[in-house]
Protein backbone atom coordinates (compact mmCIF):
# COMPACT_ATOMS: atom_id res chain seq x y z
CA UNK A 1 0.00 0.00 0.00
CA UNK A 2 1.05 3.48 -0.82
CA UNK A 3 -0.12 7.61 0.34
CA UNK A 4 -0.73 9.46 -2.82
CA UNK A 5 1.40 12.79 -3.80
CA UNK A 6 -1.60 14.58 -2.18
CA UNK A 7 -1.82 12.50 0.98
CA UNK A 8 1.85 13.07 1.33
CA UNK A 9 1.62 17.04 0.90
CA UNK A 10 -1.52 17.25 3.03
CA UNK A 11 0.78 15.99 5.72
CA UNK A 12 3.61 17.93 5.19
CA UNK A 13 1.30 21.29 4.99
CA UNK A 14 -0.05 19.65 8.88
CA UNK A 15 -3.65 19.36 7.40
CA UNK A 16 -3.99 16.03 8.61
CA UNK A 17 -5.28 14.74 11.93
CA UNK A 18 -3.31 13.51 14.64
CA UNK A 19 -3.80 9.76 13.91
CA UNK A 20 -3.55 9.75 10.16
CA UNK A 21 -0.50 12.02 10.39
CA UNK A 22 1.39 9.39 12.88
CA UNK A 23 0.02 6.80 10.25
CA UNK A 24 2.05 8.43 7.19
CA UNK A 25 5.08 8.89 9.16
CA UNK A 26 5.63 5.38 10.19
CA UNK A 27 4.93 4.58 6.45
CA UNK A 28 7.34 6.68 5.20
CA UNK A 29 10.17 5.35 7.23
CA UNK A 30 9.29 2.05 6.25
CA UNK A 31 8.75 2.28 2.63
CA UNK A 32 11.63 3.59 0.15
CA UNK A 33 8.64 4.31 -2.95
CA UNK A 34 6.95 6.72 -0.17
CA UNK A 35 10.13 8.06 1.32
CA UNK A 36 11.07 8.62 -2.31
CA UNK A 37 7.85 11.02 -3.10
CA UNK A 38 8.04 12.71 0.74
CA UNK A 39 11.99 13.63 0.25
CA UNK A 40 10.69 15.14 -3.75
CA UNK A 41 7.71 17.06 -1.98
CA UNK A 42 9.53 18.17 0.86
CA UNK A 43 12.49 19.59 -1.20
CA UNK A 44 9.56 21.47 -3.26
CA UNK A 45 8.13 22.76 -0.16
CA UNK A 46 11.71 23.86 1.15
CA UNK A 47 12.03 25.57 -1.95
CA UNK A 48 8.87 27.39 -2.19
CA UNK A 49 8.52 28.61 1.45
CA UNK A 50 12.26 30.23 0.78
CA UNK A 51 10.57 32.04 -2.26
CA UNK A 52 7.70 33.08 -0.97
CA UNK A 53 9.29 33.63 2.60
CA UNK A 54 10.32 36.93 0.19
CA UNK A 55 6.84 38.71 1.18
CA UNK A 56 6.71 37.95 4.73
CA UNK A 57 7.81 40.89 5.93
CA UNK A 58 4.92 43.22 3.43
CA UNK A 59 4.01 46.33 4.47
CA UNK A 60 -0.51 47.12 4.95
CA UNK A 61 -1.81 49.84 5.18
CA UNK A 62 -5.15 48.91 6.22
CA UNK A 63 -8.63 50.60 5.13
CA UNK A 64 -7.91 54.06 7.10
CA UNK A 65 -6.31 55.75 4.62
CA UNK A 66 -9.25 55.81 2.37
CA UNK A 67 -11.42 57.68 4.62
CA UNK A 68 -11.78 60.46 1.73
CA UNK A 69 -13.88 57.78 -0.31
CA UNK A 70 -17.35 58.29 0.65
CA UNK A 71 -18.40 54.57 1.14
CA UNK A 72 -16.13 54.39 3.15
CA UNK A 73 -17.11 57.11 5.37
CA UNK A 74 -20.47 56.26 5.41
CA UNK A 75 -18.91 53.34 7.56
CA UNK A 76 -16.74 55.21 9.57
CA UNK A 77 -19.93 56.99 10.53
CA UNK A 78 -21.16 54.37 11.58
CA UNK A 79 -18.95 52.42 13.23
CA UNK A 80 -16.96 55.31 15.41
CA UNK A 81 -16.55 53.45 18.21
CA UNK A 82 -14.92 50.64 15.97
CA UNK A 83 -11.37 49.43 16.17
CA UNK A 84 -11.60 50.07 12.32
CA UNK A 85 -12.84 54.21 12.37
CA UNK A 86 -10.33 54.80 15.85
CA UNK A 87 -6.94 52.99 13.74
CA UNK A 88 -6.51 52.47 17.14
CA UNK A 89 -6.15 48.39 16.53
CA UNK A 90 -3.25 47.56 14.70
CA UNK A 91 -3.87 46.42 11.53
CA UNK A 92 -0.03 44.65 11.44
CA UNK A 93 -1.61 42.45 14.71
CA UNK A 94 -3.68 40.33 12.69
CA UNK A 95 -2.58 36.89 13.02
CA UNK A 96 -1.31 35.08 9.32
CA UNK A 97 -0.22 31.89 9.10
CA UNK A 98 2.60 31.54 6.06
CA UNK A 99 4.53 28.35 4.71
CA UNK A 100 4.13 25.48 7.21
CA UNK A 101 3.19 26.96 10.42
CA UNK A 102 0.24 26.59 12.42
CA UNK A 103 -3.08 28.10 11.89
CA UNK A 104 -3.55 30.85 13.80
CA UNK A 105 -6.96 32.67 12.63
CA UNK A 106 -10.12 30.58 12.67
CA UNK A 107 -11.70 29.24 10.00
CA UNK A 108 -14.30 30.26 7.76
CA UNK A 109 -18.05 30.05 8.40
CA UNK A 110 -20.01 27.92 6.25
CA UNK B 1 -24.58 32.23 12.35
CA UNK B 2 -26.37 35.05 13.37
CA UNK B 3 -27.96 37.72 10.40
CA UNK B 4 -25.15 38.46 8.61
CA UNK B 5 -27.23 41.02 5.79
CA UNK B 6 -29.80 43.11 6.37
CA UNK B 7 -31.87 45.16 3.92
CA UNK B 8 -31.74 49.09 5.70
CA UNK B 9 -34.29 51.37 5.72
CA UNK B 10 -33.78 53.00 2.45
CA UNK B 11 -33.89 49.70 0.91
CA UNK B 12 -30.45 48.77 0.49
CA UNK B 13 -29.10 45.26 1.23
CA UNK B 14 -25.50 45.83 3.88
CA UNK B 15 -24.09 43.66 6.12
CA UNK B 16 -24.32 43.62 9.49
CA UNK B 17 -21.47 45.75 11.18
CA UNK B 18 -19.76 43.87 13.54
CA UNK B 19 -20.38 41.17 10.77
CA UNK B 20 -17.93 43.06 8.47
CA UNK B 21 -15.54 44.08 11.11
CA UNK B 22 -14.77 40.33 12.18
CA UNK B 23 -13.97 39.79 8.15
CA UNK B 24 -12.22 42.78 8.22
CA UNK B 25 -9.82 41.92 11.12
CA UNK B 26 -9.45 38.50 10.32
CA UNK B 27 -9.04 38.69 6.79
CA UNK B 28 -7.59 41.71 5.89
CA UNK B 29 -3.94 41.11 5.88
CA UNK B 30 -4.51 37.79 4.60
CA UNK B 31 -5.88 39.19 1.64
CA UNK B 32 -3.41 42.00 0.97
CA UNK B 33 -0.48 39.29 1.30
CA UNK B 34 -2.82 37.37 -1.69
CA UNK B 35 -2.77 40.47 -3.93
CA UNK B 36 0.83 41.62 -2.79
CA UNK B 37 2.18 38.36 -4.25
CA UNK B 38 0.14 38.66 -7.21
CA UNK B 39 0.07 42.19 -8.24
CA UNK B 40 2.55 44.01 -6.49
CA UNK B 41 2.72 46.24 -3.01
CA UNK B 42 0.77 49.04 -4.87
CA UNK B 43 -2.85 46.61 -5.57
CA UNK B 44 -3.27 47.18 -2.00
CA UNK B 45 -6.55 49.49 -3.46
CA UNK B 46 -8.05 46.07 -4.80
CA UNK B 47 -8.08 44.78 -1.48
CA UNK B 48 -9.79 47.92 -0.05
CA UNK B 49 -12.28 47.75 -3.09
CA UNK B 50 -13.10 44.49 -2.27
CA UNK B 51 -13.96 45.06 1.62
CA UNK B 52 -15.90 48.06 0.26
CA UNK B 53 -17.67 46.15 -2.41
CA UNK B 54 -18.67 43.34 1.03
CA UNK B 55 -19.86 46.54 3.00
CA UNK B 56 -21.61 48.15 0.23
CA UNK B 57 -23.13 45.34 -2.09
CA UNK B 58 -22.97 42.12 0.02
CA UNK B 59 -23.29 38.83 -2.02
CA UNK B 60 -26.44 36.97 -1.98
CA UNK B 61 -26.97 33.66 -1.67
CA UNK B 62 -23.09 33.81 0.05
CA UNK B 63 -22.65 32.46 3.31
CA UNK B 64 -18.49 31.97 3.22
CA UNK B 65 -18.09 35.98 3.01
CA UNK B 66 -14.08 35.46 4.01
CA UNK B 67 -14.02 33.53 0.80
CA UNK B 68 -16.11 35.48 -1.36
CA UNK B 69 -14.18 38.88 -0.30
CA UNK B 70 -11.20 36.73 -1.21
CA UNK B 71 -12.50 35.84 -4.71
CA UNK B 72 -13.10 39.24 -5.37
CA UNK B 73 -10.03 40.79 -4.40
CA UNK B 74 -8.01 38.16 -6.86
CA UNK B 75 -10.15 38.28 -9.44
CA UNK B 76 -9.26 42.77 -9.15
CA UNK B 77 -5.96 42.00 -9.04
CA UNK B 78 -5.98 39.76 -11.73
CA UNK B 79 -7.13 42.92 -13.96
CA UNK B 80 -4.73 45.10 -12.68
CA UNK B 81 -2.36 42.66 -13.28
CA UNK B 82 -3.13 42.48 -17.01
CA UNK B 83 -3.79 46.48 -17.57
CA UNK B 84 -0.66 47.39 -16.38
CA UNK B 85 0.78 44.58 -19.11
CA UNK B 86 -1.18 46.49 -21.66
CA UNK B 87 0.55 49.42 -20.40
CA UNK B 88 3.57 48.28 -20.09
CA UNK B 89 3.49 47.31 -23.84
CA UNK B 90 1.96 50.70 -24.28
CA UNK B 91 5.26 52.26 -22.79
CA UNK B 92 7.89 50.07 -24.61
CA UNK B 93 8.61 48.02 -21.46
CA UNK B 94 10.12 51.51 -19.56
CA UNK B 95 7.15 51.66 -17.19
CA UNK B 96 8.03 49.08 -14.48
CA UNK B 97 11.25 50.08 -14.00
CA UNK B 98 10.23 53.52 -12.68
CA UNK B 99 6.97 52.15 -10.96
CA UNK B 100 6.83 53.54 -7.54
CA UNK B 101 7.51 50.60 -5.33
CA UNK B 102 7.67 52.41 -2.13
CA UNK B 103 7.58 49.75 -0.28
CA UNK B 104 9.87 47.41 -1.60
CA UNK B 105 13.87 48.20 -1.74
CA UNK B 106 15.54 47.72 -5.00
CA UNK B 107 17.04 43.91 -4.38
CA UNK B 108 13.58 42.90 -2.50
CA UNK B 109 11.96 44.01 -5.49
CA UNK B 110 13.81 42.22 -7.98
CA UNK B 111 13.45 38.91 -6.00
CA UNK B 112 9.86 39.09 -5.60
CA UNK B 113 9.48 39.77 -8.96
CA UNK B 114 10.98 36.47 -9.42
CA UNK B 115 8.42 34.68 -7.55
CA UNK B 116 5.68 36.78 -9.78
CA UNK B 117 6.99 36.27 -12.91
CA UNK B 118 7.05 32.30 -12.45
CA UNK B 119 3.62 32.28 -11.08
CA UNK B 120 2.35 33.91 -14.23
CA UNK B 121 3.70 31.42 -16.51
CA UNK B 122 1.53 28.99 -14.40
CA UNK B 123 -1.74 27.69 -14.71
CA UNK B 124 -4.28 30.32 -13.15
CA UNK B 125 -5.56 28.09 -10.78
CA UNK B 126 -2.21 25.99 -9.70
CA UNK B 127 -0.66 29.73 -8.85
CA UNK B 128 -3.71 31.31 -7.33
CA UNK B 129 -3.40 27.71 -4.77
CA UNK B 130 -0.15 28.48 -4.35
CA UNK B 131 -0.50 32.62 -3.64
CA UNK B 132 -3.13 31.54 -1.19
CA UNK B 133 -1.71 28.90 0.35
CA UNK B 134 1.37 31.45 1.34
CA UNK B 135 -0.62 33.83 2.50
CA UNK B 136 -1.85 31.27 5.30
CA UNK B 137 -5.37 29.90 4.01
CA UNK B 138 -5.79 26.43 4.88
CA UNK B 139 -6.93 23.45 2.38
CA UNK B 140 -10.67 24.09 3.28
CA UNK B 141 -10.19 27.93 3.07
CA UNK B 142 -8.59 26.95 -0.60
CA UNK B 143 -11.10 25.15 -1.58
CA UNK B 144 -14.02 27.39 -0.28
CA UNK B 145 -12.24 30.50 -2.08
CA UNK B 146 -11.37 28.87 -5.43
CA UNK B 147 -14.39 26.14 -5.47
CA UNK B 148 -12.85 23.08 -5.50
CA UNK B 149 -12.82 20.09 -3.56
CA UNK B 150 -10.56 20.08 -0.54
CA UNK B 151 -9.90 16.50 -1.17
CA UNK B 152 -7.85 17.40 -4.46
CA UNK B 153 -6.03 20.55 -2.88
CA UNK B 154 -2.98 18.32 -1.50
CA UNK B 155 -2.45 16.99 -4.75
CA UNK B 156 -2.66 20.54 -6.63
CA UNK B 157 -0.35 22.29 -4.14
CA UNK B 158 2.01 18.90 -4.59
CA UNK B 159 2.36 19.47 -8.53
CA UNK B 160 2.28 23.22 -8.72
CA UNK B 161 5.10 23.15 -6.24
CA UNK B 162 6.73 21.31 -8.54
CA UNK B 163 6.21 23.64 -11.96
CA UNK B 164 6.63 26.24 -9.50
CA UNK B 165 10.34 25.37 -8.66
CA UNK B 166 11.17 24.04 -11.97
CA UNK B 167 9.94 27.61 -13.66
CA UNK B 168 11.89 29.41 -10.90
CA UNK B 169 14.76 27.68 -11.75
CA UNK B 170 14.67 28.26 -15.58
CA UNK B 171 13.76 31.99 -15.15
CA UNK B 172 15.88 33.11 -12.34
Amino acid sequence: MHYTEGAIQAYLDGELGRDEAKRIKEHIYSCSNCKEIYDKLKANQDFAEDAFGRFDDIHVKGMAKIEKRRSFIDMLNKYKKGAIAAGGRDIHDIPTRTGGGTVISSDFQG
Amino acid sequence: MVLMCYISESGVRQIDGEVFKEIYEENYKRVCMAVHIMAGPDAEDVVQEAFIKLYNAPPTNIDNLPAWVTRVAINLAKNRIRSDSARRRRENGTLMEKAVYVDETALCHIERQAVRRALSRMKRRDAEVLVLKYSGYSYKEISQVLNIKKSSVGTIIARAQAKFKSLFEGGE
